[in-house]
């Protein structure tokens, strides 16, 4: 049988996503929010009032579009943050929506899950992390 | 390339990077500016080389900077994590009245809730509490969430 080993262990409230709350560092300034784990997303995506309170000129960054499983197109600029969450920290380059009103922010695969060893047990309600070294 | 033009190459390299070294903290950062603005002007395969290097270096830099674990043995995050959850259960318990609404929390205390961030961000800086977590909450009788 495989064994894995994580260095930080974490439930987390089952109701509505795994929400994990994070700081998020650039250029100087931080801010702290929410994040939902989403492997089904390619990359990081936030809202646009999450980089206004992060204090970035948010179409500086690289634009990308995505196409979110509802439909439609959704714009966003990339830009270079810190994330820190349950004392693990790293560069990643998370996507800034264009216009306001996305109501939550992705943790997706490119940024975040590719960055972790990650566990989940859904059943319990309980993530696995450590990062990847 | 003759070897003696490598060495005097490698010499010159090597000059430059002492000098770069001895610059000041701002002449530093002009020149991280400078050759970053460089950069975001080099091909595509040029560029993303040096964000890998770039990337690695300021995690290295940050985790260089994490503080060490407080005397109690506990770690400074797991404090702010037990914080952290205050504010989520809060969230949770007060969704019907505050759905639709940007809300500021330290702890299980509103600092503010408001559509507009830049409100938010002005109540927060006038209320002078550091790092307050920053949530939307959805609307109690908002469909599931999909993206």
């Amino acid at each position: 049988m495989a064994e894995l080993s994580f260095d930080v262990v974490q439930r987390y409230d089952s109701e509505d996503g795994i929400e994990i709350p994070l700081l998020l560092f650039c250029g100087g300034k931080e801010t702290k929010a929410t994040a939902y784990v989403d492997c089904g997303a390619s990359d990081c995506v936030f809202s646009n009032e999450t980089g206004l309170l992060l204090g970035l000129q948010i179409e500086t960054g690289e634009p990308k579009n995505f196409s979110p499983a509802s439909g439609g197109t959704l714009a966003t600029y990339g830009h270079l943050v810190t994330l820190e969450f349950y004392g693990i920290a790293f560069e990643s380059i998370v996507y800034f929506a264009k216009y306001p009103g996305l109501q939550r922010n992705l943790l997706g695969r490119n940024g975040w899950l590719r960055k972790l060893f990650f566990g989940l047990v859904e059943s319990v309600n309980t993530v696995y992390l450590s990062p990847l070294r | 390339m003759p070897i003696t033009n490598l060495a005097t190459a490698t010499t010159l390299d090597e000059t430059l990077l002492n000098q770069a070294l001895a610059l000041s903290p701002e002449q530093k950062l002009r020149l991280v500016k400078e050759v970053m603005q460089s950069e975001l002007n080099a091909n595509a395969n040029e560029q993303k080389q040096f964000i890998e290097t770039l990337d690695a270096t300021l995690t290295e830099l940050r985790l260089a900077k994490t503080p060490p674990p407080a005397p109690n043995g506990k770690p400074p995050w797991q404090k702010r994590h037990a914080k952290d959850m205050l504010s989520l259960k809060w969230a949770r318990e007060h969704r019907k009245e505050y759905g639709g609404q940007w809300v500021a929390l330290d702890g299980s205390r509103l600092i503010a809730a408001t559509t507009d961030i830049l409100e938010l961000k002005a109540a927060i800086e006038a209320d002078g509490t550091h790092l307050p977590l920053i949530k939307f909450i959805e609307p109690a009788d908002a469909p599931p969430f999909l993206f």
